[in-house]
């Protein structure tokens, strides 16, 4: 019986199980064992973070997991903490040489990002298969040194442009098995945030102006006798006191306030655009962030920050994660999940391999 | 016998097919039972994942397949078992003891503590003095160029008034060349604000007001005397290393530094960064102190000067508690002078009565 419509596939949500309280028990011990073991500790800490926050994400009743040695992490930054004494001995002794040791560095770069994101993806298991990620030096150097610097020199036009190739070495160079990731982004997807984003600023802008007016015009005439009696207790010079601290203290508010807006719109755009046009083999991804509720939960995630002096932090850290992850869906039977296969040469058996990469830079992405 | 339900993944394709592992430890015996699985291992063969948390664990077989589980109290009486690797495992218990998680607390909330108090201070101190004199200088310039930018504009004063800056400052630093003082510069402050800067490598600043407002000589020479206690003490670099090393330190150990929101971590610790710099202002008063009783210049002028600066401030600095205050209060440091100068009731009537 064949139908003309066909069946809606369905979607397979992420679940995220990463409890607060939990977490910050291994957060505080995490941050002792580094501080008294002046930094060692810090790659077992990183890899227990990690193992945490994967092995809470569960998708179609398996988990994901982090499996990297702590060891190779530790091998990593002992090796950038010797890079970076060499360039102060260098820039010391030799200043002449510095500019060698910068080219050369802006000559690494691309190579160092192809390893980090190996090491990262390589490190990330799902079904006992891993990600992976490869990607040639070439459309490495392009797209991370050539492509800014023909952004600078025509004064940033060129910028959406650049993000999109960006994103698209990002996602394309990498696999699941032997499947390859692959979105579909334009220039003009990236122009289109930014027009939103300056069309919200406007708007923003406009009732702000019109607030102040209102206020100006009917301020004077409004009688608040509650505010009064308030007020009247005070001094008048320290009402003076406290409505020049404000101000002063408000207009400092106010500048967070506009950088935290224009960051989280444009991460919140960008993520439900690489997703919602990424697929791997037939399976495509939704994500449904909404701006709107990421910006309540980081303006309150701020100040519970700031006022329980950092202990709120796995709290905090957890419920971004958890709205992240829950907004995220497969669209893809359970069958289609099961159906990927290895990849050539990726190790079977995420525990038994050792790796010789150790690098892992933590770029954002 | 212990029995642990789960996934079997076969580390060839994404397929899990639900199976249970069936352990006699007595035996050395592990079987893995499905629909149409039927596999036998040794103890000694499986991998068990660390535990953290709650989350899942997973066994690997020696021919690269897995079992994830949700199982972690039988996982670890497996351990206790077998011989999987048993590091780490005191970690999970530090992190599910509450008395563990508190010491931990307690531990870190001391360290960080006293590292921003007392560590960081030190270590800028010597860190300072190890700076190179061209490095300090090319600082310098670059603070007074984005100054120049943000809050200066070129000063309005002739020659003669500048002249008059500059000898008093020669005269003061007559027998003192091993301060580390590099050149006095004068410049106009947006809103017309009196103030006075020394800035990284010797450079003081003083705005054309201040110039105005200390019109009689004694009263420059008090507000030169503190600056070059700042220069004294290298006040300026001192207080930059602090307040960069120390946003670091607790960036990097309570979050990543990668995320806006563990950014805002460091907030609190802006309240120290003005607790370190009242003590600088305190340590510049007492080098002014010194060097204007060496120079035989009356204290009472400084508290003029004080009592001045403090009249002139806009409303809105006037009104900083003092928590957010870079300086100590006025009245503060008067006081203090005042406490100096034993057997005199009033500095200030002192220096009015005189000629």
């Amino acid at each position: 019986m064949d139908s003309i419509i066909p069946a809606p596939t369905p979607t397979i949500a992420f679940e995220f199980n990463g409890k607060a309280w939990e977490y910050f028990r291994i957060w505080i011990v995490n941050v002792c064992l580094t501080i008294i073991t002046l930094g060692i500790y810090s790659p077992w800490a990183k890899v227990r973070q990690r193992r945490y926050f994967y092995g809470s994400t569960r998708l179609a009743g398996a988990s994901f997991d982090y499996v990297a040695k702590p060891w190779n992490i530790l091998k990593g930054r002992v090796l950038a903490l010797g890079v970076l004494v060499m360039f102060g001995v260098v820039n010391h002794f030799w200043p002449i040489f510095i500019f060698l040791f910068s080219l050369a560095f802006i000559v690494a770069l691309p190579w160092l990002i192809i390893r980090t994101l190996r090491f990262n993806y390589f490190n990330t298991v799902y079904r006992n298969l891993r990600l992976g990620f490869k990607a040639d030096y070439l459309d490495a150097l392009v797209v991370f040194i050539i492509l800014p610097l023909v952004a600078v020199i025509n004064l940033g036009l060129a910028f959406p442009w650049v993000a999109s190739q960006q994103k698209k070495f990002f996602v394309n160079n990498s696999n699941y098995g032997n499947s390859h990731f692959k979105v579909d982004l334009t220039a003009g997807d990236f122009w289109t945030i930014i027009f939103n984003l300056f069309f919200y600023i406007i708007f923003f802008v406009a009732i702000i102006y019109s607030l102040n007016g209102l206020i100006g015009y009917f301020g004077p005439h409004v009688e608040l006798s509650y505010i009064k009696s308030l007020v009247q207790s005070i001094t008048e010079e320290d009402q003076n006191k406290i409505l020049s601290f404000a101000t002063s203290f408000g207009a400092l508010l106010f500048y967070g306030f506009v950088i935290l807006f224009i960051k989280l719109y444009m991460e919140v755009a960008i993520f439900n655009l690489i997703w919602n046009n990424t697929q791997i083999s037939d399976i495509r991804f939704q994500s449904r962030l909404e701006f709107s509720q990421m910006f309540g939960m980081y303006l309150t995630n701020i100040l519970a920050i700031i006022f329980s002096f950092g202990l709120l932090i796995p709290w905090a850290k957890i419920r971004v994660v958890r709205y992240r992850l829950e907004s995220l869906s497969v669209i893809s039977s359970p069958d289609q999940l099961e159906s990927f296969a290895v990849g050539q040469g990726q190790a079977v058996g995420a525990f038994g391999e050792e790796i010789s990469d150790f690098l892992d830079m933590d770029i954002g992405m | 016998m212990i029995r642990l339900e789960g996934l079997l993944e076969d580390g060839q394709s994404s397929a899990a097919l639900p199976v249970s592992l069936n352990v006699w430890p007595e035996l050395n015996r592990v079987v893995v039972q499905g629909e149409g699985i039927e596999q036998e291992y040794t103890l000694e063969q499986l991998e068990i994942s660390v535990r953290v948390g709650n989350i899942p664990r997973r066994i690997i077989f020696p021919d690269g397949a897995s079992f994830e589980t949700l199982d972690n109290e039988s996982a670890d009486a497996l351990l206790l078992g077998g011989k999987g690797h048993q590091n780490e495992r005191w970690i999970h218990r530090m992190e599910s003891h509450l008395v563990w998680v508190l010491v931990s607390l307690s531990v870190t909330v001391v360290v960080l503590w006293s590292l921003l108090v007392f560590g960081i201070p030190w270590m800028a101190e010597k860190t300072s003095s190890a700076i190179p004199i061209e490095m300090e200088a090319q600082m310098g310039d670059q603070a007074l160029e984005s100054l120049d930018k943000l809050a200066f504009s070129p000063t309005q004063l002739n020659e003669l008034q500048q002249q008059r800056g500059k000898t008093l400052m020669d005269g003061l630093m007559a027998g003192h060349n091993d301060i580390g003082f590099r050149r006095l510069d004068f410049r106009a402050m947006k809103g017309n604000i009196a103030n006075a800067f020394a800035l990284p490598s010797g450079l003081i600043i003083v705005t054309d007001r201040l110039m105005e407002l200390a019109d009689k000589d004694e009263e420059l020479q008090a507000v030169l005397a503190h600056e070059l206690g700042h220069v004294q003490y290298r006040h300026s670099l001192r207080s930059w290393l602090q307040n960069s090393v120390s946003a670091l330190i607790v960036a990097s150990i309570l979050g990543d530094i990668s995320s806006i929101t563990a950014n805002v971590a460091i907030l609190p610790t802006l309240l120290l960064e003005k607790n370190y710099s009242q003590e600088f202002e305190q340590q510049a008063d007492d080098f002014a102190i010194r060097m204007l009783t060496e120079k035989k210049i009356d204290l009472c002028h400084m508290v003029v000067i004080l009592s001045k600066l403090e009249a002139s401030l806009p409303e809105s600095a006037k009104s900083m508690p003092s928590f957010l205050s870079t300086h100590p209060p006025t009245d503060k440091r008067i006081e203090r002078l005042d406490a100096l100068k034993k057997g005199r009731s009033n500095l200030m009537v002192s220096c009015l009565s005189k000629p």
